[in-house]
């Protein structure tokens, strides 16, 4: 079953008085439970797609599916909503809220789904907290974690809300190559046992081998594509 | 909301130092606006009711007569009993005379205008009010205020002592206008000297009411100006006035007398040129000059008692009654005509213009009356001559002054009644209540708006600075309006707890300033209480004021926390310091 169908994508840029052209018309299609690798150099459209098919970005032209359900004519209310039911994202930076600690900030999606049991929501949090081996960093700040473990927040937070996408843009950029390697193992972990689809963007070959399926971007057109 | 909440608790503890700076200047801003609120609250207080309430009552009842200086009511008893049966019980505090004589005051080699107030402290409540909150003995002793065996003994202020020069038991000579229009000279015993609890009572020498009542020429009958006190003036006060004023609507003038053996009764008709047209319209003249019988000294009397009297225009004739409190008083009348009349004015009647009989009436008020004689709906009713004329009562100073200005106009010798409250009669100290604190709050305003300026800055900062979080957080999926709540809450939150602060600080430096003594011995000593400045926190311009604030912020932050919630989430993410 096909989670999400891009079809005939671009995205134009204004850049001073002229325009870049970041997507030139991307035919795309995810299955259910898939580990894709969007890969490309930098400035090829990977970052552009993942946001187009994360509802954070629009396409200047095309259509986008998810779940069968036409998402870029929908009104902005009801795009952050289906964000924060359907999809989870993982940033380069982590992007986690300073202010809060880890057990905060993976339940953050789900206050913000309100009327959500406490009950719920602590066995949900301590479960995936767990699951990304920090229970007893639970109570830690951003700031007293390491790089490694922060992105293992984050993915904690995407997973929260048991979305039917998780989005991750270059999430072992920052991180050394152990720690990338464990935050990889551990995606495709969830993956499988949450039966969650990944796409993740990345220009590191080491990365690749965790994937099932890969595309490939240059500028800012779709020129390969293939299932490991 | 809950997750709205304890991110804005976090954040704002999150940047510290600049929260902290901008919330001294909101606290500052708060605590001047507490201060001077409870200073013109408080010295309204003291003006309102250490001076005003004391001279003159919460609610007055005053009566003048003719062109008169002084206050006079002709019928202290009947007035009381109205009063008294009026107001509840439970609800007056005291009613007391307002005695009052000027004169001029030689001591020991120093003279000086002053001013002996009568109070009378028959009352325990009175008394104890008296001599226990109005002053502190300096010398002296207060039983004396009513020792039979020293002449005229008075309570002076060791400023007024020192004034005029007198010590303890000196005999200060005064001389002082009567009623009547006399001058008097009295000599006054020194009894005590005294400190008073504010300025005003500084001025004033204190002598028992009853004394200065004789001094001043009122008979036992008469009083002075009627001060009430009452329990819950701002809540009673006003009620009571117009309670007391439909209450004290005057009566038709009518005297049950005699001219020899022949009974007649008295009345009055007025003096205005409209209700004289229509009394000639009432009546036909039989004989005698209609002129005279019209003017102020005009006396008619219908044909039916002229006859049985034997009375003709030109003759005089005495009218006899009995009084209230005087025995009989015998009035010598000239008749100028007489009438005949179908009328309700047609039996054994003797009509006088009123202003033949107010100056008469008032000295010998009758026993007997018939205040019925002619009824309301009689067409007759809205020309006869009243007791008195009572006042319309008066929205507040401006429109007293207006009215007692207008009265004087009138060349008339009937008595006025009036009824006012301590609130209209010193309307314009209220209003120096409103004039201090709009002042207070345009200046507190201005203050407040450079701060704000300060709120908006700092929180186009943290937006800026916040950027990536804001489209993180968007990303994820809150909604623009919970990010609009977010910064906003911040603001409403430093500002209440600023506020807080600040009010907090406003007590403690209210309670510091109240512990300056002054020694000052000008017009600004007025507004002073035992020396210091009295300061009265007033709960509802506290709040309206808090609230006013937290508007003002809540506005100051809105238009930046929209521009927050308007980020676009992708822009935001790409966002690099």
């Amino acid at each position: 079953m096909n989670v999400i169908e891009v079809k005939g994508v671009k995205k134009d840029y204004p850049l001073g008085k002229t325009t870049v052209q970041a997507l030139k018309g991307i035919d795309l299609v995810v299955e259910t439970g898939a580990f894709l690798s969007i890969v490309g150099p930098s400035g090829s459209g990977k970052t552009t797609l993942l946001n187009i098919i994360g509802c954070i970005d629009t396409p200047t032209a095309g259509t986008v599916k998810i779940q069968d359900e036409e998402i870029t004519a929908l009104p902005e209310q009801t795009i952050t909503d289906l964000r924060l039911h359907k999809i989870g994202f993982i940033f380069q930076n982590f992007n986690l809220i300073p202010v809060l600690n880890v057990r905060e900030n993976v339940e953050f999606p789900l206050l913000l789904m309100k009327n959500q049991p406490r009950a719920l929501i602590d066995s949900r949090v301590k479960e995936l907290v767990r699951g990304v081996g920090l229970i007893d960093q639970i109570e830690q700040r951003p700031a007293e974690l390491s790089g490694g473990q922060r992105q293992r927040v984050a993915i904690a937070r995407a997973l929260v809300t048991n979305p039917e996408i998780i989005l991750a843009d270059e999430p072992t950029a920052n991180l050394d190559s152990e720690t990338s390697e464990s935050i990889l193992q551990l995606m495709r972990q969830l993956n499988q046992s949450e039966k969650t689809t990944f796409i993740f963007s990345t220009h590191d070959p080491e990365v690749l081998k965790h994937a099932n399926s890969i595309i490939q971007l240059r500028d800012g057109l779709l020129v390969g594509a293939g299932v490991v | 909301m809950g997750l709205v909440f304890l991110l804005s608790y976090r954040n704002l503890l999150r940047q510290k130092r600049r929260n902290f700076f901008l919330g001294i200047g909101i606290g500052f801003g708060m605590m001047i606006l507490v201060v001077a609120n409870a200073f013109s609250h408080g010295m309204v207080e003291v003006l309102l009711n250490d001076i005003v309430a004391n001279a003159f009552g919460h609610l007055v009842i005053q009566g003048n007569q003719g062109h008169s200086f002084f206050s006079m009511i002709s019928d202290k008893e009947r007035i009381l009993a109205i009063v008294q049966d009026t107001i509840k019980t439970d609800e007056l505090l005291y009613i007391n005379e307002n005695l009052g004589m000027f004169g001029r005051a030689v001591g020991n080699g120093e003279a000086g205008n002053i001013m002996v107030a009568g109070v009378t402290v028959e009352d325990q409540l009175v008394r104890e009010e008296f001599f226990n909150n109005f002053f502190t003995l300096v010398t002296g002793n207060f039983e004396d205020y009513f020792s039979t065996e020293i002449e005229y003994p008075v309570i002076i202020s060791a400023a007024k002592a020192k004034s005029l020069n007198v010590q303890l038991h000196d005999v200060i000579k005064m001389r002082l206008p009567m009623i009547t229009g006399r001058i008097q000279a009295v000599k006054l015993t020194v009894i005590a000297i005294v400190n008073a609890n504010n300025t005003f009572m500084d001025v004033v020498m204190f002598m028992d009411g009853q004394r200065v009542k004789e001094l001043l020429g009122y008979h036992p009958w008469d009083s002075a100006s009627l001060q009430i006190a009452l329990k819950d003036p701002q809540r009673t006060a006003a009620y009571y006035a117009e309670l007391l004023h439909a209450r004290l609507k005057p009566n038709l003038i009518s005297i049950i007398g005699q001219v020899g053996n022949q009974g007649g009764q008295l009345l009055a008709f007025q003096n205005n040129a409209q209700a004289k047209q229509l009394l000639k319209e009432k009546i036909t003249m039989i004989s005698g000059e209609t002129e005279k019988a019209f003017s102020q000294s005009g006396v008619m009397v219908s044909h039916q008692l002229a006859q049985k009297l034997h009375l003709k225009p030109g003759e005089d004739f005495y009218y006899q009654y009995q009084t209230k409190y005087r025995g009989f008083h015998q009035e010598k009348l000239t008749l100028n005509a007489v009438y005949d009349s179908n009328t309700r004015l047609g039996g054994d009647i003797i009509l006088l213009n009123e202003e033949r009989v107010h100056p008469f009436y008032h000295q010998y008020l009758p026993a007997d009356s018939n205040w019925n004689y002619i009824t309301a709906n009689n067409p007759l009713h809205g020309i006869m001559a009243t007791e008195w004329k009572l006042l319309d009562r008066s929205r507040d100073s401006q429109a007293l002054r207006k009215k007692y200005r207008e009265e004087r106009q009138l060349q008339t010798s009937q008595p006025k009644l009036d009824v006012l409250t301590m609130y209209e009669g010193a309307s314009d100290i209220l209003k120096l209540e409103g004039v201090l604190n709009s002042i207070t709050m345009i200046v507190v305003l201005v203050l407040f708006f450079i701060i704000l300026l300060g709120v908006v800055n700092t929180l186009r900062m943290t937006i800026k600075e916040r950027t990536r979080e804001i489209g993180t957080i968007r990303a994820i999926g809150m909604q623009r309006n919970d990010v609009r709540n977010l910064f906003m809450l911040e603001t409403l939150f430093l500002t209440t707890i600023s506020c807080l602060a600040g009010i907090l600080l406003g007590m403690i430096a209210i309670k510091l300033l109240g512990t300056i003594e002054f020694d000052l011995n000008n017009a600004f000593s007025i507004i002073l209480k035992n020396s210091r400045l009295y300061f009265k926190i007033n709960p509802t311009a506290l709040i309206t004021s808090f609230l006013l604030i937290l508007g003002m912020a809540a506005l100051a932050a809105y238009f930046p926390a929209r521009k927050a919630a308007n980020l676009l989430a992708v822009e935001a993410l790409r966002h690099y310091e």
